[in-house]
């Protein structure tokens, strides 16, 4: 284990050492009905993701446990159903199924309790039980654990629910890894005028992805720069799925060129892309696609560290080397007289 | 090196193992305590239709709203959230059930999220773009570059066609509204 990766693995130590019931306990819960995920597995403790989602690889009969957490933040009772549901992931978009709508995560999770009755501010523990099928084929398979208040209102009901998504890898032997590459860099003006980049990003890995990421622009007329910018998409991106993400920058941003840099992550995976940019002069148009190359992530911690660490081993080596020669010095003297 | 492995040893005796079925479970999966916070959503459950003899509306619409939604993330991380919305009773009198495709859903206000957030309902701003309903859950608002805890309120307005050959009454329905 490098001393980098020691870092968060002791961060994540001292997080866990922190009293188990938290401040939560004690502010009331969000308004309306909330739901948390109460458990994620140690190995993925670095893994943004697997704290709010169960993000798990799992083989075909294995039974997996996790407790979820239903709140009310209204100052009315509710009465809440919770249950297992099937979802997709299409078009850069998650989505959770209706009740009983059929799917292999509602055939294999059972939820305990079905139902709740829970009083202003209260909270309640659901333990979710995942059977997978033994003859569960291989591959992705998507769903959540749902929270649902039953429809309220007279002519218009309103029904909310709230959901912690899954993605389960099925399989035996290793998770498959993910990836993703992003295949071209648009510049282009919106309607308005305003300069917006857009990049295609393929997932070319074995498992979903929940997309986020920056936008730097630099090498610019008379060596301005700018940025960061939030990139905006579609969050999720299925196996094989190609999905846009859009950049919108400032108006007042000139045409260019500059040199665009494109950061995107999902959990712990980073891509970081280089592409030359001009926008257009004009609004609603879109100049022609760049294929932009991949370029190391700026990662201070990742020059940083090592460098340190390798530093305060040469120091160590030689203090350790003077020491020893001295002591043999010493000894050499010692038997000499 | 002795700081470190007290630590280690801590955090060892914090994870819990949670007892697995007997049922074929290979791997023994080890897991910690979270102690970030919920995504919640709330809604005040007092949608409102224009009212008016359904007689005189057939072929035109209703319009109307269903009141503040607001989705608050306390989760402290960095992944965006999404609503989707879906028609899943549709509106009916008891004879007359007017589909779920002749009802369209849209967010008129802009969305002014607290916190670090992008939050909007893309192309849904108007009746004319709104997003036209189906019995199954559509993205409707979402977040993305979110940082942090962050929340949003947002009051979706719905119109409701009504066929040209619908009988007079009261008409009632259901909307579901999910965040993920």
């Amino acid at each position: 284990m490098s001393p980098r990766r020691r870092l968060p693995w002791a961060a994540a130590a001292v997080l866990l050492l922190l009293p188990v019931v938290p401040a939560q306990a004690e502010t009331p819960p969000p308004p309306g009905l909330g739901i948390r995920l109460l458990d994620a597995p140690t190995e993925r403790k670095d893994d943004p993701r697997a704290r709010v989602y169960v993000v798990d690889r799992v083989r075909p009969g294995a039974v997996l446990v996790r407790r979820v957490e239903v709140s009310n933040g209204d100052a009315a009772s509710m009465q809440v159903l919770v249950y297992p549901a099937a979802a997709t992931v299409e078009g850069g978009r998650f989505q959770v199924a209706n009740r009983g709508t059929p799917g292999s995560v509602p055939q294999w999770t059972t939820v305990s309790p079905t139902s709740l009755h829970l009083a202003p501010g209260e909270r309640a523990e659901v333990t979710v039980t995942i059977r997978v099928a033994r003859d569960a084929a291989a591959g992705e398979v998507y769903g959540a654990v749902v929270a649902e208040r039953p429809a309220r209102g007279a002519q218009v009901g309103v029904a909310l629910r709230t959901a912690v998504r899954m993605y389960l890898s099925v399989g035996q032997g290793a998770e498959p890894a993910s990836d993703f590459r992003v295949d071209s860099l648009t510049a282009a003006r919106d309607g308005n005028g305003r300069p917006v980049v857009l990049a295609k990003v393929h997932n070319t890995g074995g498992r979903a992805l929940d997309l986020s990421g920056t936008l730097r622009l630099s090498d610019g007329p008379g060596g301005l720069s700018a940025g960061p910018f939030d990139a905006t998409l579609g969050t999720t991106l299925g196996l094989g799925q190609t999905g846009p993400v859009s950049v919108a920058l400032d108006k007042a941003l000139p045409d260019g060129p500059w040199l665009a840099r494109l950061e995107l992550r999902s959990g712990q995976l980073r891509h970081a892309v280089e592409g030359r940019i001009l926008f257009p002069a004009t609004p609603s148009a879109t100049s022609p696609p760049v294929v932009p190359k991949e370029v190391p992530l700026y990662e201070r911690e990742a020059v940083v560290v090592p460098v340190a660490a390798v530093l305060v081993g040469v120091v160590a080596l030689a203090l350790l080397v003077l020491a020893l020669l001295a002591l043999l010095r010493r000894r050499r003297q010692e038997a000499g007289r | 090196m002795r700081k470190r492995l007290v630590v280690g040893t801590l955090a060892a005796a914090a994870v819990t193992v949670p007892l697995l079925g007997s049922g074929g479970a290979q791997a023994q999966s080890v897991t910690f305590t979270l102690t970030s916070g919920s995504l919640a959503i709330a809604e005040p459950g007092a949608a409102t239709l224009t009212a008016g003899a359904l007689s005189g509306l057939t072929g035109t619409s209703f319009t109307g709203s269903l009141g503040n939604t607001t989705v608050t993330d306390t989760r402290g991380g960095i992944t965006g959230w999404a609503t989707t919305i879906a028609q899943t009773t549709a509106f009916s009198d008891g004879t007359t059930t007017i589909p779920a495709g002749n009802v369209k859903a849209w967010v008129a206000a802009p969305i002014v999220p607290t916190g670090v957030a992008t939050v909007t309902s893309g192309l849904y701003l108007t009746q004319l773009t709104g997003l036209t309903l189906t019995g199954i859950g559509q993205t409707f608002v979402s977040a993305t570059a979110v940082l942090g805890n962050n929340s949003a309120t947002f009051n979706p307005s719905i119109a409701v066609t009504v066929p040209n050959d619908a009988t007079a009454g009261t008409y009632t329905g259901v909307i579901t509204q999910t965040v993920s």
